[in-house]
């Protein structure tokens, strides 16, 4: 315990611990300082029902003066056009910071022809409504040489789940330089002079790295959550938000918190066995960098296994997806497996490499 | 190789280090070493010196042979006397943004020491003042002082120091020695390893040579500087050459020096000798005196000079 305390104080003492801290508020204030920007004071009247039709845009539509092409999907309805006038008018930015914060892309309803959508949503008054609506949603499903494959669900692209390789990013930065710095100012040499134990030693790094980072990354997700209710007290409204938002909310910051902490250890494992902190660093977001690539050309097998795929469905609540060649020329996206066991999945890739950094660390001489 | 009567407290059977690269850093070396007393280590670079040490520490482990520290085997079971043992392994390492004190605090914090003992070391190396400045402001010298404090900092029976006056001012030297004097006759074991041989001398009680990994000499300084006394003369005269010539004829093994100054490897015994056949010869000495011995003559004549300190 004393010695976990003794490099839980290291860790937070450190100066690259409130660089990154540092630059990563100012980064947050930067981005939320834009939106602030782009939306406005003047947000729906209090009591106004969020996604309301704008009466405007359907007086456009009768009067001729908006006109929609008419797509594969034939002609439009009254109730298409009414959801056009919903999803494609105004900033939703001013109306609904919740939704902004947690909701899909797809609340826009993108199609291929540009206009409305081939399936009609409802509006919704709360989250919790929206969370049903999604939940309630039909799985797609194809059967290809006689299996049956279930669709598989994006994850949320939410404002705090969505830039989530950047928490990522953090966590690797400071578990490689948290060891890496060891090897480089050979303090790790110094500390095996006071407890030589290795093993204990090792993990004891791991757990401080894993507490740390996971708990910076909270801080942080913490800090730009603040940030948001601030946009939204002046620029938006509060107005959908109920309790299940809330918790959604500590969920998915728990979740990257916890997936930012593994990656810590990812990045520390990697810093023990090359001894270096830009090595862990360069492994891990070249692996990021390539990884899609290679899995796109020649391992498309491999994607329900690959570590950044299973991260950012872990903590977006998704559901990493596999190809099924249709023998049409394109291949079906099946479900492969949801979001708490693409978190095992995180887990395994971390642990992996910490056993091998472990068994290295225990072993090697230091000269 | 046992010095003086007491329990070892740190003893080396047959250790062998080889690397991957095939390199043997240490070849079957033995040594015992008592408690209490200041013990020297010697050895040209590359001699064996710093994984020797590693070794006792546990931060190599030996490819044959062991190595016991207070009785305890330094691969296998170093955690319940670690306590006991502060060492300075080559250069002082510390985290260069902290500053010396915060470095010290978090060790003492692994060894649940209180804070009063770190500012206690810094005194005692004179960093007191300087503590809360960052290590990588320090001075090569205060960085050597940060670690001799962090040496210190348990209290150790046993304490291991590495190239100890590596980059101090004479100043400084002389305060590292007397502190490892104070040391080692407050009853702890002090086994340092140096290169400068004048040091040694005055500081140690006891030293130890090794050579290509293999221990070569050990003994007290008084000893190992006995070996080299009386076994040569050297000679001040103006044709140097000349005389060379002459003693050589008649058999002794002269070498010219410089333009003034000839060695002949005889006992004084054969001064009188020395000084009748020179005469003969027209050739009048101005001075002839013995080559004094030091810990430095004899080690590099026990190393062959081999290497560079």
């Amino acid at each position: 315990m004393r010695l976990f305390r003794a490099e839980l104080t290291r860790f937070w003492t450190r100066r690259m611990t409130w660089i990154v801290l540092g630059v990563t508020a100012l980064i947050m204030v930067f981005v939320v300082g834009i939106s602030f920007t782009r939306t406005s004071s003047e947000a729906p009247p209090e009591g106004a029902v969020p996604w309301t039709v704008d009466e405007g845009c359907l007086e456009d539509f009768s009067s001729g003066e908006i006109q929609l092409e008419t797509g594969s999907s034939g002609e439009f309805t009254d109730e298409d056009i009414e959801l056009f006038c919903r999803t494609w008018t105004g900033d939703p930015d001013k109306r609904f910071w919740a939704v902004s914060m947690l909701g899909e892309k797809s609340w826009f309803q993108e199609t291929e022809s540009g206009f409305g959508p081939s399936e009609g949503r409802p509006a919704f008054d709360t989250w919790s409504d929206y969370i049903e609506f999604r939940e309630s949603q039909p799985v797609e499903t194809m059967t290809i040489d006689g299996v049956e494959y279930q669709g598989s669900q994006e994850p949320l692209l939410g404002f705090l789940s969505g830039p989530g390789v950047f928490y990522l990013i953090l966590a690797v930065i400071l578990g490689g330089s948290f060891v890496g710095a060891e090897f480089r100012a050979g303090t790790m040499e110094n500390l095996l002079l006071w407890e030589p134990r290795r093993v204990r030693v090792i993990l004891t790094k791991f757990a401080v790295g894993f507490v740390s980072s996971a708990l910076m990354v909270a801080l942080a997700l913490g800090f730009l959550t603040g940030l948001l209710s601030l946009l939204a007290s002046v620029n938006g409204t509060f107005q959908a938000v109920d309790g299940r938002f809330w918790r959604d909310l500590v969920l998915v910051i728990l979740r990257v918190s916890v997936t930012a902490g593994l990656f810590s250890i990812l990045a520390m494992s990697v810093a023990t066995i090359t001894r270096h902190t830009a090595a862990a660093i360069a492994a891990v977001l070249g692996w990021f960098a390539v990884s899609n690539i290679l899995i796109e050309l020649v391992a498309k097998w491999f994607r329900p296994f690959e570590l950044f795929v299973n991260a950012l469905a872990f903590f977006g609540k998704g559901e990493p997806f596999s190809y099924v060649p249709t023998g049409r020329g394109w291949d079906f996206t099946a479900f492969h497996h949801g979001y708490l066991v693409a978190g095992l999945y995180v887990l395994a890739w971390t642990l992996i490499p910490a056993a091998i950094a472990t068994v290295v660390f225990a072993k090697r001489d230091l000269t | 190789m046992v010095w003086g009567v007491g329990v070892a407290v740190i003893e080396a059977v047959g250790l062998r280090k080889e690397f991957r690269n095939s390199v043997v850093a240490i070849d079957n070396l033995d040594f015992s070493i008592p408690s209490g007393g200041v013990y020297g280590f010697l050895g040209p670079n590359g001699s064996g010196k710093t994984t020797t040490i590693r070794c006792m520490l546990g931060l190599i482990k030996p490819s044959a042979g062991s190595v016991r520290l207070l009785g305890e085997d330094s691969s296998k079971s170093l955690r319940s006397v670690i306590h006991r043992v502060g060492a300075l392994v080559e250069t002082p390492k510390f985290f260069p943004t902290f500053g010396g004190r915060k470095n010290l605090r978090m060790f003492a914090q692994v060894a649940g020491l209180p804070n009063s003992e770190v500012d206690r070391v810094l005194e005692i190396v004179g960093l007191g003042e300087r503590g809360g400045d960052s290590f990588g402001s320090y001075s090569l010298g205060m960085k050597q002082r940060l670690a001799i404090a962090a040496t210190l900092l348990k209290d150790p029976e046993v304490i291991i120091l590495d190239e100890p006056a590596n980059g101090l001012d004479p100043a400084g030297i002389v305060e590292i020695r007397q502190l490892i004097r104070q040391l080692g006759e407050s009853g702890k074991t002090i086994f340092v390893s140096s290169h400068q041989l004048g040091e040694v001398q005055q500081t140690c009680d006891h030293v130890m040579i090794i050579s290509k990994g293999r221990l070569i000499q050990s003994g007290s300084v008084e000893e190992l500087v006995a070996l080299g006394q009386g076994d040569s003369q050297i000679i001040t005269i103006d044709r140097p050459h000349e005389a060379a010539d002459i003693l050589n004829a008649q058999g002794y093994q002269a070498t010219v020096i410089d333009a003034a100054t000839v060695t002949v490897a005889v006992d004084g015994s054969k001064a009188q000798a020395i000084n009748e056949t020179l005469a003969a010869n027209q050739l009048f000495l101005r001075g002839l005196r013995a080559q004094e011995s030091s810990l430095e003559s004899v080690f590099l004549e026990l190393t062959e000079g081999e290497g560079s300190l």
